[in-house]
């Protein structure tokens, strides 16, 4: 429990609270947030406003923030003293996202690029 | 049993691709049974030399550990797999299924469809499409550039080596060769979507419920020549 | 027809014995791991015989179905059978088993008194066997998935598979899978957190170590799974483009995401096959493991690299030689510590007293089994190899031998090893052996012919053989099918006999194989709360060593301190959330959007109204848990004094 409830601020956001109030507001907070990120994602999606390329990127930081929100107001990830257990099924959850998405954009980039349908093939695909 | 197996299928290719698939199939076989063979006899020997009524046997019931033994075992599939390794990075190089193969021959170009229930080929440079039936001359390399039109499927010819998936809007590569003239059987379609022979029962010219046989393959001597694809044009039924 | 009168049937002759108050009480509702995990395994066997009924069907269809022959089964209907096989086996068999192992064996082995979140284990196995209940209404009502046991679209695209079968599909599996991830959040944390005082991590027990990397794969693997699935649930109802043709889908994705999951999901299979292997061989041979660290770093090792080779599973897809080459080399290299496995089981047998018990027969089955699984494994692995037999009966071939050389081997051993421990009587042994050798038999009858077929070009799953020299080679297979049939006929008899004639094989001590592990300590079959006061463990084989000092001092340990014990009470909400999770399963694969959505609300309101109670756990009074004890020592004295007598 942490001592000092009088300022929320100094709290981290994924320390335990002592009442109940507060830890529902860290919960509405995250909420928030997470349906912030998801309707920005969207938006930038659909809109025009970001560079074509770029939404891509945009679209990949807006999920990492979106888990780091998860992590933190929602399982309470912090890096206290007795949360080394935490920690450690962090670090293979990494290890695992980072397999699959490093493996799956390795594998379908080079699919895609073997792939090609040659120049005469092209007008096959779908005509809108 | 697997020497009644020889000489059938992929264990009787007709080309280069084939033929070197084979060998490093027959050649890792080896070298694993090389292995297992006195791994298992080592199990029934030790189980029953071990045996609780055999007073010949010495009792160790305390032995649990060796560092020879760990490093032995350790060390015996170690250097197994990197042999084993090291042939597949190379074969999977030299055999890579994109890769043009060595000829002096210019190569035959071979576009391969996968329809629903039939194989559609078509030889761009001299203009002539064939149904189910695939030729191609003895000795010419032939570099197959695949699709689909619906669902995925695969493209094999045992006795040609190496097959590949055929799947809709994209293009798959494949380059193989036949050496020595003859007719060949296709594998039957597998898809790995599974090809559904049901819909060949919808189709309105095909009374045939079953698998549709797969590509009909023949290697012709000689140069390619319109005649030879001529008999391709009637629509044999599919067997 | 056959099978809903059989059902029904069977409820009747229940009601009629009155025995529903029984299994209400005692399984129905129980958060006892002991009886979720008898209640996984009788889902598994029943599930078995569905499984394999879909297997003689094939068996029989490719042995008739030559030349001009067409065989019985139409197209459409064969495919339904080899999706049913695969999904049933897979899904609602192998795992269920393994699950209910886990489940019985884990918590007697870390010598503790349950998991660490019972109720949650008794809604995981019912939303399992809500899943298993919908594949079975396919079978009624509706059709099944024809699209394999995976699924690929875009033949499992809606544009391909109009009908409901795949849906069914989808929607069994999700909801299984929610059982299974909570299953393994469970487990993690049990055995992470909840073992007996001084069981440090290397004290565990190998059977422990492997449910824990197998769990941990479970975390890791599922959700893709559920993803994978969800993304073409999406494509099918909501008209999305993962996966489609058209709209910058692409088929390929769904092809690499499942077998992300799927290539994890047979080492979550074969791991605890190993640990059971472990147990077995250590204790029939009368010396502890070769090798425990070892052990538990390969194990480790496995489960780390099973996430580095799923694309072995489509390497004629082509990727490239570089990646084709990279995860052939990954796909060999977890061959590395499962050679050194079973090394260290041929050790652990070396120097040892082998007993030939029936898990044993088992064991030595395996070792001579698997290993040639491995070999055509590693052969696989090598991409020019897979270039020519992917997909062929070779491969099926292979990952049967694995599957049914390691997993169900494992599973008739552990059956047989701690079926006394569950109900307090030992198998009749004659059988046991007659069943081991109708599947080590039949098996290889039924499969290595596949292997030759393989060779010739024969592919998978053919409804129609054009080769007529292929039969004989079938015909084989189908006997061998049929000794299978006759070993699961066998397995029935011996339960019924077994349990006729119990009194002559009444596990009296609890300890009927002179085990070395923590779950011999109880009697057969423990009381609820396993051990009266949580054991000591001071070294490794913790029982073992406790055993062979009472032998030399010819006394147990001093008696403790009993207290009451508090254990968590029966809870309705497991099947009543399943209940509802299968009517809106249903719903949603028949697309009755109102049904579905009183479903959802149904299976979440469970929850809230179970979380609103106040009584979760009850009291055993110390009375009980001392007379239970006293009677336990009582019994183990008198069995001391045989043992120190005769040594």
């Amino acid at each position: 429990m942490s001592e000092n409830e009088n300022n929320l601020l100094d709290v981290a956001p994924g320390a335990p609270h002592s009442n109940i109030l507060s830890e529902t507001i860290a919960y509405v907070i995250g909420l928030a947030l997470a349906l912030i990120l998801t309707g920005v994602s969207f938006w930038v999606a659909s809109t025009g406003v970001l560079w074509g390329p770029g939404v891509a990127a945009g679209l990949v930081v807006l999920a990492i923030a979106q888990m780091g929100v998860h992590l933190v107001f929602f399982l309470h990830i912090t890096s206290g003293p007795d949360n080394t257990n935490n920690v450690l099924a962090l670090a293979f959850g990494v290890l695992i996202v980072f397999l699959v998405m490093i493996g799956t954009i390795w594998i379908m980039s080079h699919m895609n690029a073997n792939m090609m349908p040659g120049p005469e093939m092209t007008n096959l695909q779908m005509q809108h | 049993m697997l020497l009644a197996a020889c000489n059938r299928g992929i264990l009787d290719p007709v080309g280069p691709v084939g033929q070197a698939e084979k060998t490093i199939l027959i050649n890792s076989t080896a070298i694993m049974l090389a292995i297992i063979i006195p791994t298992m006899i080592a199990t029934v020997a030790f189980a029953w030399w071990f045996r609780r009524g055999n007073t010949k046997a010495t009792y160790r019931p305390d032995w649990e550990y060796s560092g020879a033994i760990e490093l032995v075992v350790w060390s015996i599939p170690a250097m197994t797999i990197m042999l084993l390794g090291g042939i597949a990075w190379i074969g999977s190089h030299e055999l890579e299924p994109s890769k043009p193969l060595a000829s002096t021959t210019p190569p035959l170009k071979v576009e391969v469809v996968s329809l629903d229930w039939k194989w559609l080929f078509i030889y761009p440079d001299q203009g002539i499409a064939t149904v189910n039936q695939l030729v191609v001359p003895a000795g010419t390399p032939v570099s197959y550039r695949l699709t689909s039109a619906t669902v995925w499927n695969v493209f094999f010819v045992p006795q040609f080596g190496t097959m590949i998936y055929t799947m809709p809007r994209m293009t798959t590569r494949l380059n193989l060769q036949a050496d020595r003239p003859g007719p060949m059987t296709g594998s039957p379609r597998i898809s790995a979507a599974t090809a559904s022979p049901e819909w060949a029962s919808r189709r309105r010219f095909s009374r045939r419920t079953s698998l549709p046989f797969g590509p009909k393959a023949r290697a012709a001597p000689g140069r390619l020549s319109t005649d030879a694809l001529l008999p391709s044009f009637r629509s044999r039924p599919a067997m | 027809m056959v099978v809903i009168l059989a059902v029904l049937g069977t409820a009747f002759w229940v009601w009629r014995n009155g025995w529903w108050p029984y299994l209400r009480d005692e399984y129905i509702t129980s958060t006892d791991h002991k009886r979720i995990g008898i209640m996984y395994i009788v889902l598994a066997l029943l599930m078995l015989v569905r499984g394999f009924a879909d297997a003689i069907m094939m068996r029989l269809q490719q042995s008739l179905a030559i030349g001009a022959s067409q065989g019985y089964l139409p197209p459409e209907h064969y495919n339904q059978i080899f999706s049913a096989h695969g999904t049933i086996m897979i899904f609602f068999v192998a795992m269920p088993f393994v699950i209910g192992f886990m489940n019985f064996v884990v918590p007697l082995q870390l010598g503790v008194r349950d998991v660490a979140f019972p109720t949650m284990n008794n809604v995981s196995f019912w939303l399992t066997a809500s899943g298993a209940l919908l594949v079975n209404l396919s079978l009624f009502i509706g059709e099944f998935s024809r699209t394999g046991w995976l699924g690929f679209p875009p033949l499992s695209e809606k544009a391909f598979s109009p009908g409901v079968g795949v849906d069914y599909y989808l929607v069994a599996l999700q909801i299984s899978g929610v059982g299974t991830v909570l299953t393994a959040v469970n487990f993690v944390t049990t055995i992470l957190k909840i073992r007996a005082p001084g069981m440090s991590y290397l004290r565990m027990p190998v059977f422990c170590w492997t449910s824990l990397a197998s769990n941990l794969l479970i975390l890791a693997a599922f959700p893709v799974l559920t993803v994978s699935l969800a993304l073409l649930m999406l494509d099918r109802y909501l008209d999305f483009h993962f996966f489609t043709n058209d709209g910058g889908g692409n088929s390929m994705l769904y092809m690499n995401l499942i077998w992300v999951w799927g290539h994890p999901e047979v080492y979550i299979l074969i791991l605890p096959a190993f640990g059971i292997y472990s147990e077995v061989a250590a204790t029939f041979s009368g010396k502890p493991l070769f090798g425990y660290r070892s052990m538990v770093f390969a194990t480790l090792a496995i489960c780390i690299i099973s996430f580095m080779v799923w694309l072995h599973h489509f390497f004629t897809m082509g990727a490239g030689a570089d990646i084709n080459a990279v995860f052939g080399i990954a796909s060999m290299i977890i061959g590395i510590p499962t050679g050194v496995k079973i090394y260290n089981w041929l050790f652990t047998m070396y120097g040892g007293r082998v007993r030939f018990t029936v898990p044993m027969y088992y064991l030595i089955g395996f070792m001579l089994t698997f290993v040639i699984g491995g070999l055509t494994g590693v052969l696989l692995a090598i991409p020019p190899v897979d270039f020519i037999v992917h997909n062929s009966l070779f491969l099926v071939a292979h990952f049967h031998q694995v599957i049914i050389g390691g997993v169900v081997f494992a599973i008739m051993a552990g059956y047989t090893y701690w079926f006394p421990k569950a109900f307090g009587f030992t198998l009749d042994e004659r059988l046991g052996k007659a069943i081991f050798w109708c599947w080590f038999i039949g098996f290889h009858l039924a499969f290595m012919p596949l292997y030759v077929l393989g060779f010739w070009g024969a592919t998978r799953r053919m409804q129609h053989i054009p080769d007529p020299t292929w039969a004989p080679w079938l015909n084989v297979a189908l006997v061998g099918a049929v000794i299978i049939g006759v070993g699961i006929v066998l397995t029935v008899v011996q339960l019924l006999y077994s349990i006729k004639t119990r009194d002559q094989r009444m596990d009296v001590t609890g300890d009927p194989w002179d085990g070395r592990t923590l779950e011999w300590l109880t009697l057969s079959p423990p009381p609820h709360y396993n051990f009266a006061v949580l054991p000591d463990v001071h070294g490794e084989e913790a029982y073992w060593t406790r055993k062979q000092t009472a032998i030399k001092q010819d006394a147990l340990i001093k008696e403790p301190d009993y207290k009451p014990i508090e254990m968590p009470l029966g809870t309705p909400v497991g099947v009543i959330c399943a209940f509802f999770a299968s009517v809106c399963g249903f719903a949603i694969i028949w697309h009755i959007w109102w049904l579905a959505i009183l479903g959802l609300i149904g299976s979440f309101a469970v929850f809230v109204w179970y979380a609103w109670q106040d009584e979760h756990e009850h009291i055993i009074p110390v009375e009980e848990v001392r007379a239970n004890a006293r009677e336990r020592r009582r019994i183990r004295m008198e069995h001391l004094h045989t043992l120190s007598q005769s040594t």
